[in-house]
């Protein structure tokens, strides 16, 4: 007993390469950018008093609990104060403010950039924008929520950002392997496996799933198309295969994921169910948030591993690049850019490839790469 | 900026509790806790009588609802559960004006536009699940007032009355006859206030 808790505590409270929440910061701040450029378009209907949802509408919404769930003295007595730093802003102008400021915010997240103090802003000020209008939310809203929420608490900064980029090139990184803590990677991974026990838990509770036909209603909901789909797809067979199918897969996602041989299997069935959902339905961001997760189940040692392995796979295209007079740590930075390995930069060399070559081969690099004359200034 | 760490060091027993606290409170708030389970006076069993302890002993205490909504991290995984939708719902307004004519307010519907535009308006559809249905009936005054607003073009024939309906169509069961037409409900009349119009907004 002794050793499972001590195996579960290392599991949960270890440390290691944080590469994998580097990735998943990247992922969440740029879908980030799309939720709230979309509310920053709609300002006027979502955060304006002469919107569809004025303030008052969210200290109602936020307030009220429905009768049944109340305790068991039959009181709601419990006011419980929302994180809103937003709530005294009547003035949809500067609502619209704010949204472009979480756009630029989330800009920084994936990128990297200040990310700690970026992720703690980014986090209250999308917190306080669904406490000041709750009754727009969708399942992607909360998702973003929690994952930015999260960020916030990790060491994401540490891996694939700016931040360690410009830690290297100026000495005040150690170039080497990163080790952080990891108990955030792990709070994720079990907050998703809560999300899709829960998911089968209330779907098991309705008779459309325990009798195999609840798929047979989303498709034919007109407010939900998007891409076509073949005929069959809607019909029997395919209905029970894919009401019991998403039941299963959702199960996996609780149980079988956290078992080793079996994980890369799950995440691809996860994969595969969240894509069909994205293809034929409009449920927006949803499907993109979970499958970004899914890098959370995988160690950044493991991550690095794969990378080094495509690289390996790809060694035709590689290229050497000479930059005679740099230092230990700016040759780190830039090899920090260069995930492959496709890039040796060599300071001896007298053929070196251009520049734009050994750009292409390092994804690190291709957040500056539009801006004309920007690489080259750094690395004279 | 911190320098990295390059050595593992040991988690702290503060954070360890707070990780596990933190993930016990989300396990309760979000196991299924429908209606029956909240009946104090009949007995539940199996693991309806764990779900029925969880809602009437856990969930809605101080330190569980307290936790979850202070600090931002409440959440809900109820999709598509426990039935999905089988009614296709869209809502739509009529406005008259003081000069007796009558114009159609469209709503952004995820069915009428092409597909680029379907992503940045489902929280349209979403909002409208929540603001056409019965329970949520304080939501109906500001949807007018909105509508009359966005339909207040012209200083001299303000809106007067706004009629708020919503179109719907059940999905029929399998093998059943699938009906074509959607039924009009008209739910909400808002005689417009003139103080309270805005134009332009």
């Amino acid at each position: 007993m002794t050793a499972t808790f001590k195996t579960i505590d290392r599991w949960m409270f270890g440390w290691g390469s944080p590469t994998s929440l580097g990735i998943l910061r990247i992922a969440v701040g740029f879908l980030a950018i799309f939720n709230q450029t979309f509310l920053a378009w709609q300002y006027r209907d979502w955060y304006s008093d002469a919107g569809f949802t004025p303030r008052w509408v969210a200290t109602r919404w936020l307030g009220e609990l429905p009768a049944f769930a109340l305790d068991s003295s039959g009181r709601n007595s419990l006011s419980i104060p929302r994180v809103n730093l937003l709530a005294t802003i009547s003035d949809s102008r500067v609502m619209l403010a704010v949204l472009v400021i979480t756009v630029i915010l989330s800009i920084f997240l994936m990128i990297g950039l200040w990310t700690k103090s970026v992720a703690i802003a980014l986090a209250l000020l999308v917190m306080s924008l669904q406490h000041q209008s709750p009754a727009i939310l969708h399942g992607g809203d909360t998702v973003i929520r929690l994952l930015i929420m999260y960020l916030a608490l990790s060491p994401c900064g540490l891996a694939c950002s700016v931040d360690r980029l410009i830690g290297l090139w100026k000495g005040r990184i150690a170039p080497g392997p990163v080790v952080a803590p990891l108990w955030t990677q792990r709070v994720i991974q079990v907050n998703l496996a809560i999300l899709y026990l829960m998911a089968v838990w209330t779907k098991w509770i309705g008779f459309t799933w325990q009798n195999g036909y609840a798929t047979w209603y989303p498709n034919r909901l007109a407010e939900f198309e998007r891409f076509w789909i073949p005929e069959f797809m809607r019909q029997y067979p395919m209905v029970p295969i894919t009401t019991y199918g998403t039941l299963l897969v959702e199960f996996a996602m609780v149980s079988l994921v956290f078992y080793r041989p079996y994980r890369k299997w799950v995440l691809a069935l996860g994969v595969g169910m969240h894509l069909f959902i994205e293809y034929s339905m409009n449920i927006p961001l949803f499907s993109w948030l979970m499958i970004i997760q899914y890098i959370c189940f995988y160690d950044g040692e493991e991550v690095t591993g794969w990378s080094k392995r495509v690289g390996e796979r790809l060694r035709r295209y590689r290229v050497k690049f000479s930059l005679p007079d740099k230092s230990q740590g700016q040759l780190a930075a830039l090899e920090a850019t260069d995930p492959f390995d496709l890039v040796e930069i060599d300071s001896q060399e007298e053929k070196s490839a251009s520049l734009a070559a050994a750009m292409i081969r390092s994804p690190g690099a291709w957040w500056i790469c539009w801006i004309p004359g920007f690489a080259r200034r750094i690395l004279k | 900026m911190t320098d990295n760490p390059v050595t593992p060091g040991k988690t702290p027993w503060w954070i360890k509790a707070f990780v596990w606290f933190h993930l016990a409170c989300i396990f309760s708030w979000t196991l299924p806790a429908h209606r029956e389970l909240y009946d104090t006076t009949r007995p539940h069993y199996g693991t309806n009588a764990f779900l029925a302890f969880n809602a009437q002993h856990i969930r809605q205490t101080p330190i569980v609802r307290g936790y979850l909504f202070g600090s931002g991290f409440w959440q809900y995984w109820d999709m598509f559960a426990p039935n999905p939708s089988d009614t296709d719902t869209y809502g739509d307004a009529v406005v008259k004006f003081r000069d007796g004519t009558e114009a159609t307010y469209w709503y952004p519907r995820v069915h009428d536009v092409a597909i680029p535009g379907k992503l940045p308006i489902e929280r349209y559809r979403k909002f409208y699940e929540r603001a056409g249905s019965e329970a949520t009936a304080y939501l109906w005054l500001p949807f007018a007032q909105r509508v009359a607003n966005q339909m207040f073009t012209k200083e001299q024939n303000p809106p007067i009355l706004v009629t708020l309906r919503s179109h719907s169509m059940k999905i029929a069961r399998p093998g059943a006859p699938q009906p074509t037409e959607y039924t009009e409900n008209i739910y909400f009349r808002y005689v417009v206030d003139p103080k309270a119009l805005r134009m332009g907004e």
